[in-house]
C-alpha cells in the first residue's frame, strides 16, 4: 500500500470535516449539559439530543465524504492521483473513523464518567449506554461500508434507514436481557456482568468483521468509476 | 519509445463490449480517440489508467503492466476527464498546494504562468467558476506536474462555444512549449482535428481505424460518378461505402490513387468529381462502414 497518498488523503479528508467534526462535538457538549442540568425529563431529552448528535455526525460524515465525493465527481480527481483501491479504502476508512471516533470518545468518556460518580448515582445505568454508544459505531460502521462498497445513494440512504430504526429496538432488546437492563439500570454503582460482557465483545467483533467485509469487497472490484 | 500498448483487450459489460482493442502510443505523439457517445472510449482509458479491470488481453504504460502498475503508472500520467470535478468549497490555489504535496515534479513557476494565460484567479473557489475554467484549472494542474503521459477524456464536452475555444486554444498554446504525448478523446472531430497527429476511431467497443491525421486526410476520397445504363460500379480495394440514386453513385474510398479511378473509368462509369473529405466525414464514412461490414 502507498502509505504516502494514504497518509495524503487523510490529511484531506481531516481538513474537510474540522468544522464538522468540531460543530457536532459542540451540540454533544450541549446535550451532555441538558442531561445532567437536573430532572428525569431533562436527563431523557438530553439523551435523545446526544443520540441524534452522534447518530448525525455520522451520516454527515458518510455521505459528505463517499457518496458525494462519487455524485459530485470529485473521486475521479482523486482516483486520477497514483493511488490504488485499496489505498482509497484504507484512507476513507481511517479518516472517517478517526474523524467519528474523536467526538464520539471524548462523548463517551464524559456521559460515562458523570453517571458513574456518586452524586448523580445512575451508574447501573453504565453498561447499557456503553454498550449503545458501542452499537452507534457500528451502525456507522455499517453506513460507511454500504456507501464505499454499494457506490450507492440509495444504499446508503437505506442503510442509514434501517440503522437508526434498529436504534430503539436494539436498547429495548438490551434492557430485556437481565444482567443488562431492567433492575440493574436502578443501581448507583456501574456493574459489569458477564452478559454485558459478552454483548460487548460481539460488538467488537462485529466491529472487526465490518470492516474485514468492507475491505474484501472493495479488493474484489474491477471497476471503479 | 512507445508510451502507452494495448493488445486484444476485452471488457465485457451486461450490454456492451469492449473488444480486440489494439492501440500504440509513440512517446511524444498526440492521438485523438473519436467515437461516438457510448462507443468505448471512456472505458479504454480508464483501463489505461487501471481504475477498469479488462477482462482480457494485455495494457502496458511506459512498461508497467495494467492495472498491477495502476500506482507506478498514474504518477507519470495526467488525467482530465469531462466527469472530474474539483472540491467546489476550496480555492485553485488549494488544489495547487495539494498536488505540489504530492508531485515533487511540481513547477511552481510554470503553474503560475499557466494562471496567467488561462486568465485564472488562485484564490477564487471552484465553485464559483464557470465550466470552461474548471476544465482550465484542471488542466493546470496537471500540466504543471510535468505528466510524460497526458489523457484528456472529452475535456471539451459541455463547454459552450466560446469556452470550447478558449480551452483548446489555451491547450494548443501549451501543447507547443514541449514534446507531450498526448490521448485526447472527443466525439467532436474538430477538436480532435486541432491538436492531434495521429488518430484512432471507435466505434461499438472496437477500433475501426487508426492513422496518421494526415495520411488519413491525403488517402480518404469522395468520388461522384454518372453511371450509365448497363454499367456496374465495380468493388475496388480501399472502396468504403457506396450511396446510388439514379444514375448518380457516390463512393468514399480509404485508399484513392490514381490506379482506383482508372478501375472505375475501365468499368463505364464517368468520375463527375474527387472531394476532399473533412475528418468529420471520413470518421461517419468509417463507422458507416464498419456497421454495413458488421450486418454482413
Amino acid at each position: 500500500m502507498n502509505s504516502f497518498m494514504i497518509k495524503k488523503l487523510i490529511a484531506k479528508d481531516w481538513y474537510f470535516n474540522r468544522y464538522i467534526m468540531l460543530a457536532y462535538f459542540v451540540g454533544g457538549l450541549i446535550a451532555l449539559g441538558v442531561m445532567f442540568s437536573g430532572g428525569t425529563t431533562t436527563f431523557t431529552i438530553g439523551s435523545i439530543l446526544l443520540v441524534t448528535a452522534i447518530i448525525s455526525l455520522g451520516c454527515h460524515l458518510v455521505m459528505g465524504t463517499v457518496v458525494q465525493e462519487r455524485t459530485n465527481q470529485t473521486l475521479a480527481f482523486i482516483m486520477s492521483l497514483p493511488v490504488s483501491v485499496r489505498d482509497y479504502t484504507a484512507a476513507k476508512l481511517f479518516a472517517n473513523i478517526t474523524v467519528f471516533l474523536v467526538p464520539w470518545v471524548l462523548l463517551s468518556a464524559f456521559l460515562l464518567s458523570i453517571m458513574s460518580t456518586s452524586q448523580i448515582g445512575s451508574g447501573g445505568a453504565v453498561p447499557i449506554f456503553t454498550l449503545m454508544l458501542f452499537w452507534m459505531v457500528i451502525t456507522y460502521l455499517i453506513m460507511l461500508g454500504t456507501a464505499l462498497v454499494s457506490e450507492s445513494e440509495g444504499w446508503t440512504i437505506v442503510a442509514m434507514a434501517v440503522c437508526n430504526t434498529a436504534f430503539t429496538l436494539v436498547f429495548m432488546g438490551l434492557n430485556a436481557i437481565e444482567g443488562i437492563g431492567g433492575e440493574l439500570l436502578k443501581q448507583p454503582e456501574v456493574i459489569w456482568t458477564g452478559a454485558s460482557l459478552s454483548v460487548l465483545a460481539v460488538e467488537v467483533a462485529a466491529i472487526a468483521l465490518i470492516l474485514s467485509l468492507t475491505f474484501y469487497f472493495q479488493s474484489r472490484k474491477t471497476d471503479f468509476l | 519509445m512507445t508510451a502507452a500498448i494495448m493488445r486484444d483487450v476485452r471488457k465485457v459489460y451486461p450490454h456492451f463490449t469492449l473488444d480486440g482493442i489494439n492501440l500504440d502510443l509513440p512517446a511524444g505523439q498526440i492521438m485523438g480517440l473519436i467515437g461516438p457517445n457510448g462507443a468505448g472510449k471512456s472505458t479504454t482509458i480508464r483501463i489505461l489508467m487501471g481504475l477498469v479491470h479488462q477482462d482480457a488481453g494485455e495494457v502496458q504504460v511506459f512498461g508497467h503492466a495494467m492495472p498491477a502498475g495502476e500506482v507506478k503508472t498514474k504518477a507519470d500520467i495526467g488525467y482530465v476527464s469531462e466527469d472530474m470535478r474539483l472540491y467546489g468549497g476550496q480555492t485553485l490555489k488549494w488544489h495547487m498546494g495539494f498536488i505540489a504535496s504530492i508531485f515533487p515534479s511540481w513547477d511552481q513557476s510554470y503553474a503560475d504562468d499557466l494562471l496567467r494565460r488561462f486568465d485564472l484567479t488562485a484564490d477564487q473557489k471552484i465553485k464559483g467558476m464557470s465550466h470552461g475554467q474548471r476544465v482550465k484549472a484542471s488542466l493546470l494542474l496537471v500540466l504543471a506536474r510535468m505528466p510524460r503521459l497526458l489523457i484528456l477524456d472529452e475535456p471539451t464536452t459541455g463547454l459552450d462555444p466560446v469556452a470550447r475555444q478558449e480551452v483548446l486554444a489555451a491547450l494548443m498554446d501549451v501543447l507547443a512549449d514541449e514534446e507531450r504525448t498526448i490521448l485526447f478523446s472527443s466525439h467532436n472531430t474538430q477538436d480532435v482535428e486541432q491538436l492531434s497527429d495521429s488518430i484512432t476511431f471507435i466505434d461499438r467497443g472496437k477500433v475501426i481505424a487508426s492513422d496518421d491525421k494526415e495520411s488519413f486526410l491525403d488517402s480518404w476520397r469522395r468520388i461522384r460518378f454518372e453511371v450509365p445504363n448497363g454499367a456496374n460500379l465495380p468493388t475496388v480495394p480501399g472502396q468504403e461505402t457506396v450511396q446510388t440514386s439514379g444514375h448518380i453513385s457516390v463512393v468514399t474510398t480509404s485508399n484513392f490513387s490514381d490506379a482506383s479511378a482508372k478501375a472505375y473509368e475501365a468499368s463505364g462509369a464517368r468520375i463527375m468529381a474527387v472531394e476532399h473529405m473533412t475528418l468529420e466525414e471520413i470518421f461517419l464514412s468509417n463507422v458507416s462502414a464498419s456497421r454495413g461490414r458488421a450486418l454482413q
